[in-house]
C-alpha cells in the first residue's frame, strides 16, 4: 500500500470516529431537559462534514486499493465472510450515514430554539441521531473485522 | 517518541481520567443525594466530573483505534480478533449506551451507577490482566463482567443503605 493510500485509510477511520462522536454529542444534547440549539447545530455540522470526508477517503481507498489488493486476500483466507457478509453490509449501511447526517444538520440549521421545546420534534430527531450513532458503531466494528481478516 | 509509546501514554491518561471520574461521580452522587436533594454546588461538581469522564472516554476510544490502525499497518492484524479486545470494545459500547439511557432517564439510577462504575474498572483492567487470564473466550470475559456489575450493584446498595440513602 502506498503512503497516500495509507493516509486515506487512516483519515477514513479517524473522520468516521469524529463523526460518530459528534452525533453522539448531538444525541446526548437532544436528551437534555433544555437542549442548546447552537451546540446541537455545531456538533451536527462537525459530524456531517466528518462523515462526508470519511465517505470520500474511504471510497477512494476502496476503489483504488481494497477491491484489487485486499478483497482477494480476505476471500482466499480463513475469514471470507469478513468480505462476503460484513463488507457487503458495511458498504450499504455506509451510504445511509451522510444522507441522514445531512437531514439532521439541515433540520437543526433551519429549526428555531423554540421548536426544540416541542417533544415530538426532539423525539423524532433523537431517533434519527440514535440510528446514525448505532449504525456508525456497527460499521466501525465491521471495519475492524474486515481489517483483522487480512492475514 | 514512537507511535506505540505515544498511544500507550494517551490510552493510560484516558483510562485514568475515566476511572477516576467514574469513581468520583459515584462519590459525589452519594454525597449529593444524602440530604434528599442536589444543590447547585453539588450539581456543578458532578457536571465537571462527567465532563472529565467524557474526555477520558474520548482519549480512550481515539487511542484505542490508534492501536488498531497500528496493528493493521505493522502486520499484526490477528490481534484485531482477540477476545480481550472485543470484550473491551463491548464494554466501551455499554458505557456509551448507559450514558444515553441515564440521560434519557430510561434506566434506574442504581443500575446505571453500577454499570458505569463496573464498566470503567473492567475496561481498565482487561488488558493489563491478559497474562493472568489467558486463554479465555469472549463469552467467559463477558460472563465475569456481568458478575462484576452485579457485585458492584450489591456493594453500592449496601453502602447507600448504611448511609441512609434511598434512590
Amino acid at each position: 500500500m502506498s503512503t497516500f493510500l495509507g493516509y486515506m485509510l487512516v483519515a477514513h477511520i479517524i473522520l468516521g470516529l469524529i463523526g460518530i462522536g459528534a452525533f453522539y454529542a448531538v444525541w446526548m444534547g437532544l436528551l437534555k431537559k433544555v437542549p442548546k440549539l447552537a451546540f446541537l447545530f455545531w456538533a451536527s455540522l462537525l459530524g456531517f462534514l466528518s462523515f462526508i470526508a470519511s465517505w470520500l477517503t474511504g471510497g477512494y481507498y476502496y476503489v483504488e486499493y481494497y477491491g484489487g489488493a485486499v478483497k482477494p486476500i480476505i476471500k482466499a483466507g480463513e475469514y471470507p465472510w469478513a468480505h462476503l457478509v460484513v463488507m457487503e453490509a458495511k458498504e450499504h449501511i455506509f451510504l445511509f450515514l451522510p444522507i441522514l447526517a445531512t437531514l439532521v444538520f439541515l433540520s437543526l440549521a433551519l429549526l428555531k430554539e423554540t421548536a426544540l421545546l416541542n417533544q415530538g420534534i426532539r423525539k423524532a430527531l433523537a431517533y434519527v441521531v440514535g440510528f446514525i450513532v448505532i449504525a456508525g458503531i456497527a460499521i466501525t466494528l465491521g471495519g475492524m473485522l474486515i481489517s483483522g481478516a487480512v492475514r | 517518541m514512537e507511535w506505540h509509546t505515544f498511544l500507550i501514554v494517551v490510552h493510560l491518561i484516558g483510562a485514568a481520567l475515566g476511572v477516576g471520574g467514574a469513581t468520583f461521580a459515584e462519590i459525589f452522587l452519594l454525597k449529593a443525594v444524602r440530604d434528599g436533594e442536589i444543590d447547585p454546588v453539588e450539581s456543578s461538581f458532578m457536571q465537571v466530573t462527567y465532563r472529565v469522564v467524557r474526555v477520558g472516554l474520548f482519549l480512550l476510544i481515539l487511542s484505542g483505534f490508534g492501536f488498531l490502525i497500528l496493528y493493521r499497518f505493522t502486520g499484526l492484524e490477528e490481534r484485531l480478533y482477540s477476545p480481550l479486545l472485543w470484550s473491551k470494545l463491548s464494554i466501551v459500547v455499554v458505557i456509551l449506551i448507559n450514558a444515553i439511557l441515564l440521560q434519557a432517564r430510561h434506566i434506574p439510577l442504581w443500575l446505571g451507577s453500577a454499570l458505569s462504575f463496573a464498566s470503567w474498572y473492567a475496561a481498565m483492567l482487561i488488558l493489563p490482566l491478559r497474562s493472568a487470564i489467558m486463554p479465555i473466550s469472549y463469552l467467559e470475559i463477558m460472563g465475569w463482567y456481568v458478575v462484576s456489575v452485579a457485585v458492584v450493584a450489591v456493594a453500592l446498595s449496601i453502602i447507600r443503605r448504611s448511609l441512609g440513602i434511598k434512590f
